[in-house]
């Protein structure tokens, strides 16, 4: 492992110096402002336009209904987001509505009954937690009304901190592009023999390409954060960055401000890209074929992945596969979605497979020839 | 005075799937030698740089450099080795400069002066600042070269190196060969399967067919061994001359006026006595070596090879 030191800053200086990783941070500043201009459009320009012209038809009918219109449409009601009312219940109501729920899960999960779901009662588990630790620490009072799940202070600081960052998946991509590019690329290149030549050994020059584009993946995740959290702000303000955000975690609770939550989501995203580059890099090093890698890779992320969470509300056993464990970020915002896991076990198990894909893949590029 | 040991092969083989491309091959290189390994495309050429160079696994036999064993040294050896294998592939979004100093990150006593001398000993001075995209082939073969000389290494293996370059090239490139290795002690191994090239470049040669090392020599020798000792005879009736021959048995072709049999130099003055003795008019005997391409193709040709 001699000399990984030179050999990183050699891989980083190829990948600055590429202009595609310029146009790919030219994408991202342009998408993040893109999608919260949108956003920003949507909310704060089209609904309320749209909710007063219905509101101005309504009227218009009321009055027409008023001076005898035939078609009765006095009535009318108008609901822009097509949603009920939530039922308003305090506290303490929400608490018992909880632990009767999970007894009956716990009581279905007992008897084995197919429709009994572990993930389900873990999540009931977890939001209890969340309503018992905001009651103990004096919060929230058991007579006060819980507010809608979608009811924040708002604002770039929360909006971060929920996960919602436009280019998460945009960023993997562009990672895993550039994972082919370095190894399956210079493969196909010919520039690899100049490189194996030098005196450094082939295992410092496989994990200095690993860590050079892993490095570049978080840079890339830090622009698209940035970019999210300024854009975001200026259009719907920055909120409170330190207002609490509290998830029910493995049966506990997490209490952080909003921007050290938003930080957590940071760094749980990009351990969870440490997978998916390390699968890209085994096919890499195998096919040496740059677009063959870049096809599968994105298949496993896109096509694979999703299918395989899918599976895993109906096959516990899906969650002993690689193909779960690309998003542990989600815990922090969706709850458990598979099986028998938490955030802990996805880390766990995707940490092992990183490894094993990095030894088989420093295996196959230390032994055969090029 | 005897030049030392650069570089020992023994017993160097490959075997692809059952086949052996590379079978038993042993040789010295010397200290300050430009050695030039000849063969048909296919003979095995590349394959053997490959290991010397590392890229491929050797199946059978040892390389030590300077008495260390690339098995155990391979990283510690390669600061002394500048290669180029195969083609001379370059980043074509870097500039020959930035390749340049990129690879200087490798050898702590690389500088920007000695990037500029390397820039200036293979003639690149002008065009190094630009991409490399838009170098000619000549051009990519110059950079290769002096990313291959950056280390100042002692040990230069060039896999084709004239690749690509117009005749003046081909010509500097010779003499910057020679240069390094008269002046500077450089044992320069080089690949070719263009002879002419080699007659002119190297102390020695090697000629590999088939994966086998079959001959190996200074290009004196190797040229002696292979020309030939015909001679053409010039005479007012090369038709008699042709039938006075082949009736005793002689191997003899005609061409033109001439006829031509084998006759070793100490034997044309009894044959031209011989043939005066018989009547003929003899105009002149010329010697035809023929060329050491023409010989080798020959010697190739008799094992089922080709050569360009």
């Amino acid at each position: 492992m001699n000399r990984l030191g030179t050999i990183f800053r050699i891989e980083s200086t190829k990948i600055r110096k590429r202009r595609l990783s310029l146009v790919f941070m030219i994408i991202l500043v342009a998408v993040g402002i893109a999608v919260n201009s949108a956003m920003w459009y949507v909310e704060k320009v089209l609904l309320p336009d749209l909710q007063n012209r219905m509101e101005q038809s309504a009227s218009e009918a009321g009055e027409a209904g008023d001076t005898g219109g035939a078609n009765g449409g006095g009535d009318v009601t108008v609901d822009v987001f097509g949603e009920e009312p939530a039922p308003e219940i305090t506290y303490a109501e929400y608490k018992q509505e909880l632990e009767s729920q999970i007894t009956s899960a716990k009581a279905a999960l007992d008897r084995n009954d197919p429709t009994a779901s572990d993930r389900s009662y873990r999540n009931l588990l977890d939001d209890l937690a969340v309503v018992d630790y905001k009651l103990e620490k004096g919060l929230v009072s058991a007579d006060e009304i819980v507010p809608p799940a979608s009811s924040t202070s708002g604002g770039a600081w929360q909006q971060l901190a929920s996960g919602s960052t436009t280019s998460g998946q945009m960023v993997l991509t562009f990672a895993i592009v550039f994972m082919a590019i370095v190894m399956a690329g210079e493969f196909e290149k010919g520039t690899m023999k100049s490189l194996v030549i030098r005196p450094v050994s082939r295992s410092a020059i496989f994990y200095a390409k690993y860590l050079a584009v892993f490095v570049f993946a978080l840079f890339l995740q830090g622009i698209n954060y940035l970019v999210n959290l300024v854009s975001s702000g200026i259009l719907f303000g920055f909120g409170n960055p330190t207002e609490p955000v509290i998830i029910g975690l493995m049966g506990g609770v997490v209490h952080l401000p909003a921007w050290g939550f938003g930080l957590l989501f940071y760094v749980v995203e990009v351990l969870g890209m440490l997978l998916p580059l390390a699968i890209t890099l085994l096919i890499a090093v195998a096919t040496r074929a740059n677009a063959g890698t870049i096809a599968i890779s994105l298949l496993i992320v896109y096509l694979i992945n999703p299918v395989a969470e899918q599976l895993g509300g109906f096959m516990p056993g899906i969650r002993f596969t690689p193909f779960v464990h690309m998003n542990p970020e989600l815990y922090l915002v969706q709850g458990i979605r598979i099986d028998y896991t938490n955030i802990v076990f996805t880390i766990v198990a995707a940490l092992l497979y990183t490894l094993a894909c990095l030894l088989s893949a420093q295996f196959i590029f230390k032994k055969r020839d090029i | 005075m005897e030049k030392a040991v650069r570089l020992e092969i023994r017993g160097l083989g490959k075997t692809i799937q059952k086949r052996e491309i590379v079978k038993d091959l042993s040789l010295d290189l010397y200290e300050g030698e430009v050695f030039g390994l000849i063969g048909p495309n296919g003979a095995g050429k590349t394959t053997t740089i490959k290991m010397l160079a590392g890229l491929s696994a050797k199946t059978t036999g040892e390389i030590r450099y300077e008495g260390l064993s690339t098995d155990e040294h391979f990283e510690e050896i390669r600061e002394h080795i500048g290669c180029i294998v195969e083609n001379p592939d370059l980043y074509d979004y870097l500039s020959g400069w930035d390749q340049l100093k990129l690879y200087a990150g490798f050898y702590p006593n690389v500088d920007d002066q000695r990037i500029r001398e390397v820039v200036s000993l293979v003639k690149m001075d002008q065009a190094i600042h630009k991409k490399t995209k838009v170098y000619s082939l000549g051009m990519k073969q110059r950079v290769a070269l002096a990313l291959a000389l950056l280390s100042e290494p002692s040990l230069l293996i060039l896999d084709e190196p004239t690749n690509g370059l117009d005749p003046q090239g081909i010509r500097e490139m010779r003499l910057l060969l020679r240069d390094l290795a008269e002046n500077h002690g450089v044992t320069v191994l080089v690949s070719s399967h263009i002879l002419g090239e080699m007659e002119a470049l190297c102390d020695r040669v090697g000629l590999i067919h088939k994966g086998e090392l079959l001959k190996v020599g200074r290009v004196s020798e190797i040229a002696s061994q292979l020309r030939k000792n015909d001679v053409m005879i010039l005479t007012s009736d090369p038709a008699k001359l042709y039938t006075y021959f082949s009736e005793r048995g002689v191997g003899v072709t005609r061409q033109q006026d001439y006829v031509r049999i084998a006759c070793d130099r100490e034997n044309i003055n009894p044959l031209l006595q011989e043939l005066i003795g018989a009547g003929f008019q003899i105009y002149a005997i010329e010697p035809d070596h023929g060329s050491l391409e023409e010989s080798f193709v020959e010697i190739i040709g008799e094992k089922g090879g080709e050569i360009q």
